[in-house]
């Protein structure tokens, strides 16, 4: 192997320290060597993080390129690290060639290569790990993980960043979206792609949300990590009590915030409001909640552990996920569950109740394992059903292992939550557990909030304002409830999305469309000026939606237009018992008909507060905090 | 075993477990692909063609017919089965005495321990079997292994021929006897790693009884403290080589997997933390030619016998001879009559809370089929307790007599004895026992329909044509 000509000498790393001419040398050489140039700004940067060398945390950088290296950074932060790695992944029809630099202190110390006919990433992932071994590491020494272009190989990416635990950097190319890159992203410290162009299409599909960037800008990867060293080495707030609260609560989700989910929603709900609701009642409940999502972290009362990936789990986990693998069932959350179980029986606190939230579903078993660990209650949150979910497609073999996957472990459990009647009766159905409906619930301090500091103006006004809010799916337009209205009577606002072909909302004289709107508090103050919210059904019973709590809140009536039977489904379930809901079949006529009489309620519901979220997280609550008396806990 | 034998010291902990992931990917791969490839063997396909018809038109029949023409027909199939066993019993009798052998049809069995002359009484359940596959035309030689280097050639009670030798010698037996199957019952990790090679060339059915394929700790009564501080860690280590061995077997598509119960399937499964591929649940043949049935008079509900192992506590002498005692507390105990027959370590710790009574019976001895049969034909009610069982064979045979048995819901018993045909206790309730026996004594309807509702369970269940009839299919369907 040819070497490249040798970058840097350890021995001027102290003039460099000193000098801004040599630094400005140094960049030259490396501008020679790779045909970068850059610009002053960056000059200064980096003279200015190599002037405070000592005062920087890291000590190493393991760089990983799908493809051959053409970028200069790790040479750049040998100069400023104890040890750089360089792993340069190379395919071609004969399989991989693997080469390794390895810097120290801003020399080249070591170079080696290995080539794989097999393409296996736990394979390769050994052949790496032994050849940065071969020169020896502390596992104590920090280290910062980046890696280009994972999305090649994501497999091998998650395998690798796996095998090396520590944190890392991802810099795609493409937005390219995945199980295993799910998993990666899930566990990076950042995501990066390269423009704006990819930043879109990233998130159209992404959990994560990224930055554009790229390996060769040292600065901003500079900054990432000293940024991330800084929050980190922050004191943490007095957040995580003493480990003697009345009752413990741990919430187990594969995904927690900052992720975008919406599903992350609920659980943030409960796990901020679930202190507060108890010390309500004398209880002094603690809840911590646990996910795969690395920067959760950052957050209070937090705890992650990391998906490794599939490659790397126990003997004991081997067996089940190959076989899952193999028959195709949805495995994310099946190895996971292997590290957890790994790593909690290390930890020195128990919790009394775990609320296992799911799907993803491969983690159900914790359920069974927490209960035998700690004795704990279980509560199972399903927030979508599993086995009878009626939209999956399932071969037989792949039903049977899905609906022994589900019994099994629920059987396991103590209660069963989830948002709706249908959902519950779905969920293992021969199993004999208590099944109780915890809905999501509008968000009251929000809402209230809103309705205390804005004059809203619905009353005298003889235009009805109608507000419908989220996507219009493309089999769920609402072309036929616009062309109903009378001139000057009737108004439709749009926040959202819109999937339709249809024209009628930007041409129609009585419809605006304000677009997706982030700030809940914005929405909100602009619902409440309207008189009724829309819902669109396409006639599928088990439909549930967030959106009636929000209407709910915002004291608006509710129609509900449906291609499907009247008063029926899940919606029908939540709705029957309130006033102001108004079922409209999604015909011409039928909505003439309705709009002919239609007038707004504009008054605020008897049990309106029973659909907070506060209410709903309270019945859970209830469900924990029973757990605590049949315990006989105190 | 060492699992840290010929490792290269020079791989870090990271890399082992990454090469271990992918010797173990490789392997299952590996079986996947023969059982694809048996799947597509034609020839097997054509042989397996006659039993799916039959089980499909079986299938549509069962589906068309009243409870009680099922029944009829079974009763029917029954005697059929019985009749052409006898015959055939005879026609083998006739051919082996013209010195025609049938090496293709040749049989070694593997056991734990066998009946034989010399007066040992393990392996009955094995013992039990012989005859019928003697009657299906096959030769049938047992091996068990012993520690002595020495071979011996004995012959069983029932006339086969029985060789005790050390496991390193089977290959050898193997050729003597011209066997063209092996039967391995209770596979350990020590006949597993013998007989591996010779299963590669011999079609192999493994029988999964019980003490292979759980945890020691499940019965850790019978170990007393000492016992476990001194080999715990060794039993420990055991039970990780038995759940290695039952992996890689009940992973393997080429070996017949037989369980005498759900139970002990489900019990073994998760034992071994893999699911049995292909694996059938076939009881233990209960003969009801050795143990038939005469129908009981009133009377006998009072001649109680307990017939029990004195050296394991999963027999639960203890809870028998409390029941005893909770009985004796009944105006009418003088009137029964107790027979208790066994031997074992706890023999005279659990039988002395009775020497004051006249009416119980202690005889200190192992009891062969020959003299159970007797005992069950002059008692009514059969005081069969248990901690663990994976099928209660002793319960089948008291069912089979007529004789009503008392035992404990635990393990596998509830799979073969419903509140029709017996008394369940909970378990570890010496008191219940106690109330089933008064329940009988004080309800003779009772008795006499649990009499004979049991020896009909028992026919159906357990009885040749559900129990060894299948096993010889599969014996015929690898001889094909």
């Amino acid at each position: 192997m040819n070497l490249p000509e040798k970058p840097i000498d350890s021995s001027i790393i102290q003039i460099l320290q000193k000098s801004p001419d040599a630094l400005r040398g140094l960049l030259a050489h490396i501008r020679r060597s790779t045909g970068e140039s850059y610009e002053e700004e960056s000059i200064n940067f980096l003279q200015s993080l190599v002037t405070s060398r000592e005062n920087y945390q890291l000590e190493r950088m393991v760089f990983i390129s799908m493809g051959k290296n053409t970028n200069p950074t790790p040479e750049f932060f040998s100069v400023l690290l104890h040890r750089v790695d360089l792993i340069e992944i190379l395919s071609d029809s004969n399989g991989y060639e693997i080469l390794y630099t390895l810097y120290l202190s801003g020399s080249l110390a070591y170079q080696d290569n290995a080539i794989h006919t097999i393409n296996d990433p736990g394979l390769i992932t050994a052949s790496i790990n032994h050849l940065i071994n071969k020169y020896g590491t502390s596992e104590n020494c920090s280290t910062a993980v980046i890696f280009h272009k994972p999305e090649e190989e994501p497999v091998l990416a998650e395998t690798l960043t796996g095998a090396l635990n520590a944190p890392f950097y991802l810099f795609f190319e493409k937005a390219r979206y995945n199980q295993s890159i799910l998993r990666l992203e899930n566990a990076a410290k950042k995501c990066y792609v390269p423009d704006e162009q990819t930043l879109i299409e990233w998130k159209q599909q992404h959990v994560v949300a990224a930055e554009i960037g790229h390996p060769k800008e040292f600065r901003l990867l500079a900054q990432a990590i000293t940024d991330q060293a800084q929050i980190e080495a922050l004191p943490r707030e007095t957040s995580e009590k003493s480990k003697s609260s009345d009752h413990r609560v741990l919430i187990v989700s594969y995904f927690s915030l900052p992720t975008t989910l919406v599903s992350t929603q609920r659980l943030s709900y409960w796990h901020q409001s679930l202190e507060e609701i108890a010390a309500e009642v004398e209880v002094d409940l603690e809840v911590i909640w646990l996910s795969a999502t690395t920067n959760a972290k950052l957050f209070p009362q937090n705890r992650v552990i990391r998906d490794r990936g599939n490659f790397l789990v126990s003997p004991q986990a081997r067996n089940s996920l190959n076989k899952a693998t193999s028959i195709g069932v949805p495995s994310l959350g099946l190895s996971w569950s292997d590290y957890v179980k790994e790593e909690t029986q290390e930890w020195d606190e128990q919790f009394d109740t775990v609320i296992i939230s799911v799907g993803p579903f491969g983690y159900l078993e914790l359920g069974g394992f927490f209960k035998q660990l700690w004795g704990s209650h279980i509560i199972y949150d399903f927030r979508d059903p599993y086995g009878g979910d009626a939209r999956m497609v399932f071969s037989k073999e792949q039903r049977e292992w899905i609906d022994r996957h589900e019994e099994d472990n629920v059987n396991r459990g103590d209660v069963v939550v989830s948002v709706n009647e249908q959902c519950l009766s779905v969920i293992a159905p021969n199993v004999e557990i208590e099944r109780v409906i915890v809905n999501n619930g509008y968000n009251e301090t929000i809402v209230n909030k809103a309705l205390h500091t804005h004059p809203h103006n619905r009353e005298g006004s003889d235009l009805i304002k109608f507000v419908y809010c989220g996507t219009i799916f493309r089999d769920r337009g609402i072309d036929e409830f616009v062309t109903a209205f009378s001139e000057g009577q009737h108004k439709l606002i749009h926040f959202g999305r819109d999937q339709t072909n249809s024209k009628i909302l930007v041409s129609h004289e009585a419809t605006e469309q304000r677009g997706f709107i982030t700030d809940k508090s914005v929405l909100t103050n602009e619902m409440l000026n309207c008189d009724a919210g829309i819902l669109r059904l396409g006639g599928e019973g088990t439909t549930g939606t967030t959106k009636i709590f929000d209407y709910i809140g915002c004291d608006l009536d509710i129609i509900i237009i449906t291609d499907g039977k009247l008063e029926s489904g899940a919606v029908h379930d939540l709705t029957k018992d309130l006033e102001g809901i108004y079922w409209v079949r999604n015909s011409p006529r039928a909505l003439k008909q309705f709009l002919k009489t239609y007038s707004p309620t504009r008054s605020k519901r008897e049990k309106r507060d029973t659909y907070s979220r506060r209410h709903q997280a309270s019945i859970l609550l209830d469900l924990i905090l029973k757990s605590r008396v049949n315990s006989g806990a105190h | 075993m060492d699992p840290k034998r010929n490792r290269p010291s020079n791989f870090s902990e990271i890399e082992l477990k990454l090469l271990e992931d992918y010797a173990s990917r490789l392997n299952s791969e590996i079986i996947e692909l023969r059982k694809n490839v048996q799947e597509m063997r034609i020839d097997r396909q054509l042989r397996s063609f006659p039993s799916w018809l039959f089980r499909r038109v079986k299938r549509a029949l069962k589906a068309r017919l009243s409870d009680r023409t099922k029944n009829r027909i079974k009763i029917l199939l029954n005697w059929l089965s019985y009749r052409s066993l006898k015959q055939s019993i005879g026609r083998e009798s006739r051919i082996n005495s013209l010195g025609s052998s049938k090496h293709d049809k040749s049989i070694l069995i593997l056991a734990h321990s066998y009946p034989a002359s010399d007066g040992n009484y393990g392996g009955q359940h094995i013992e039990r079997r012989v005859p019928f596959y003697k009657a299906a035309g096959y030769d049938v030689s047992i091996f068990v292994p012993t520690k002595s280097t020495r071979k011996q050639i004995l012959t069983g009670n029932d006339g086969s021929l029985l060789y005790l030798a050390p496991l390193s010698q089977i290959e050898q037996v193997v050729k003597q006897t011209n066997a063209s199957q092996l039967a391995i019952h209770s596979p350990t990790p020590e006949i597993y790693e013998t007989t591996k090679k010779l299963m590669l060339d011999l079609p192999t059915h493994i029988w999964i009884h019980g003490f292979e394929a759980r945890n020691w700790r499940e019965l850790i009564s019978d170990f007393s403290a000492e016992e476990i501080a001194k080999n715990g860690k060794s039993l420990d280590m055991n039970n990780v080589e038995r759940q290695w061995t039952l992996s890689e077997l009940f992973t393997n598509p080429d070996i017949n997997k037989i369980f005498v119960s759900e139970y002990m399937r489900s019990v073994a499964e998760e034992f071994a933390r893999t699911p049995a591929l292909d694996s059938q649940v076939i009881h233990n043949v209960i003969d009801s030619n050795l143990f038939p049935y005469i129908p009981k008079s009133e009377e006998m509900r009072i001649h109680i016998c307990s017939i029990r192992n004195f050296g394991k506590r999963n027999y639960a002498t203890d809870l028998m001879s409390q029941t005893i005692v909770n009985l004796s507390e009944m105006p009418w105990f003088s009137k029964l009559s107790i027979e208790i027959f066994g031997d074992g370590k706890h023999f005279e710790q659990d039988t002395a809370p009775l020497l004051s009574f006249e009416n119980v019976k202690l005889n200190q001895l192992f009891v062969g089929a020959k003299l159970l049969k007797d005992i069950f034909s002059r008692n009514g009610i059969g005081l069969l307790p248990t901690r663990w069982d994976s099928q209660g064979m002793l319960n089948g045979e008291a069912m089979s007599s007529g004789v009503v048995p008392i035992s404990n819901a635990v393990t596998a018993i509830p799979e073969f004895i419903s509140e029709a045909e017996g008394i369940l206790a909970d378990r570890e309730n010496a008191k219940q026992l106690a109330e089933g026996i008064c329940e009988l004594v004080e309800n003779p309807d009772r008795f006499l329909a649990m009499s004979e509702s049991a020896q009909v369970r028992v026919r159906n269940q357990c009885g040749p044509e559900m129990t060894v009839q299948r096993e010889i299919d599969l014996f015929n369907t690898a001889c094909l």
